[in-house]
């Protein structure tokens, strides 16, 4: 009977009263083993990606409250700009701060490249120039990168995406037309 | 008789035959004796993983859709939310309202908007020296345009709002912009006028909606009636049946 289960159904040589022999145990198991490993990136690389986009809200929120914090106290100066930079203890979205802290070596960059970034609101709250911030993880930098960008005047942080090897970010289209 | 007896066994072990082919194979296979072998267990069991993986697929592009449609109307809620707060407080600045451009040139480069809402500000005195000249008037105009093709890809929408004028002062403001401040509100007005984009993501069709709320031949306007419409998404509009009025200082 236990000959039966075995074989049966699994293209087993005529005759023969094995099971399963240690080759095809071992192809099997390499097989599992290779598509497990890349599910296994796949997945890491989602959380990485999500915990880059997490990244991303988290800085909207560190420039809505830098802007309500200037707006409130009349802010001026160095006082009313808000420091990103990964690498200042000072900062908020330093690791030692627990902001971001899920992103494995965080680059916070302008869209031109430059760091530190910083962002200065005027006592109205406004933003007189445009500023693009971009979050990249090395370890998904291969897909992309979010993007903040801190619209002038109104000082609207908007989340966008840019696709690896563009220049420039793009924001969603949510409308169903073109961009 | 034996021949009767004879058709009677052979109609009862066809019906019998009858009976047993018609159970189910799940009972045939508990009548044999027999369970399910490994193979059919394991096709079970991936059909059964095929199907709910299919199943929680589903369910989590049917969240991200959802969310990503909730966090689009929010967004145009709130960048519209803004744009009212900084139209209402810029008016509050101005000395009288237009709707017509024909006796300003309009100042900033590209399409000219239409409709547009024609701020003028106060030629205010200067409070710190009485007897020096007057701070210069101002004019700042809001309006609606097409948006242009080398802006797509950077606004959504058919149609943007625009901001055209002086700038507001610069976050590092010294003790001379505060004086400046002081004289002409919040405005820099050394600097030549920008046009800004506030909105974008604005329909085609009429998405600001302008009335003047006295008769301009009677003197200065000082009150709008303001209907600003955004396109959150496919299906949800913003600020279309809000409309919201402004109010410019009357002179003293």
């Amino acid at each position: 009977m236990t000959q039966y289960y075995l074989t049966h159904g699994c293209a087993r040589p005529h005759g023969s009263k094995t099971g399963f022999t240690v080759v095809e145990l071992l192809v099997a198991v390499s097989i599992f083993a290779i598509l497990g490993s890349i599910g296994f990136q796949s997945i890491v690389g989602f959380y990485e990606q999500r915990r880059l986009r997490s990244a991303a809200l988290e800085v909207i929120g560190l420039i809505q409250e830098q802007r309500a914090q200037v707006m409130a106290k009349q802010l001026t100066s160095n006082q009313a700009c808000l420091s990103l930079d990964p690498a200042d203890a000072l900062s908020p979205i330093s690791p030692g701060k627990g902001m971001v802290s899920g992103v494995t070596d965080l680059e916070v960059k302008t869209e031109a490249g430059v760091t530190p970034v910083s962002l200065c609101f005027t006592p109205e709250g406004l933003v007189l120039t445009p500023m693009t911030l971009v979050l990249r993880s090395p370890a998904v930098a291969s897909q992309g990168d979010w993007c903040v960008v801190v619209t002038p005047l109104l000082a609207q942080p908007r989340l966008n995406w840019r696709p690896s090897g563009q220049s420039s970010c793009r924001p969603f289209d949510n409308t169903g037309g073109t961009l | 008789m034996t021949g009767q007896g004879g058709m009677g066994d052979h109609i009862r072990r066809q019906q019998g035959s009858w009976r047993r082919s018609s159970r189910a194979p799940i009972q045939k296979k508990m009548e044999r004796g027999h369970g399910f072998s490994l193979v059919e267990l394991l096709m079970v069991a991936g059909l059964t993983a095929v199907v709910l993986a299919g199943l929680g697929a589903l369910a989590l592009v049917s969240d991200v859709k959802v969310g990503r449609h909730i966090s689009s109307i929010q967004e145009a809620q709130e960048e519209w939310g803004r744009a009212v707060i900084f139209m209402k407080n810029e008016v509050a600045e101005a000395s009288s309202l237009s709707s017509d451009l024909a006796s300003t040139v309009y100042p900033c480069t590209g399409e000219v908007p239409d409709p547009v809402l024609v701020l003028k500000g106060p030629p205010l005195k200067n409070p710190l020296d009485p007897t020096n000249p007057t701070a210069p008037a101002w004019t700042v105009f809001y309006g609606v345009r097409n948006r242009a093709s080398a802006e797509v890809g950077l606004y959504r929408g058919p149609k943007l709002l625009v901001r055209c004028g002086p700038q507001p002062l610069a976050a590092d403001r010294n003790p001379s912009d505060l004086e400046l401040a002081a004289i002409y509100g919040h405005l820099d007005e050394k600097d030549s006028p920008k046009q800004t984009v506030l909105l974008d993501r604005l329909p085609s069709g009429t998405p600001l909606q302008l009335s003047l709320l006295a008769d301009p031949t009677k003197g200065p306007v000082y009150d709008a009636l303001l209907t600003i419409t955004m396109q959150a998404d496919t299906d949800t509009t913003v600020g279309e049946d809000r409309p919201f009025r402004v109010h410019a200082q009357r002179s003293p």
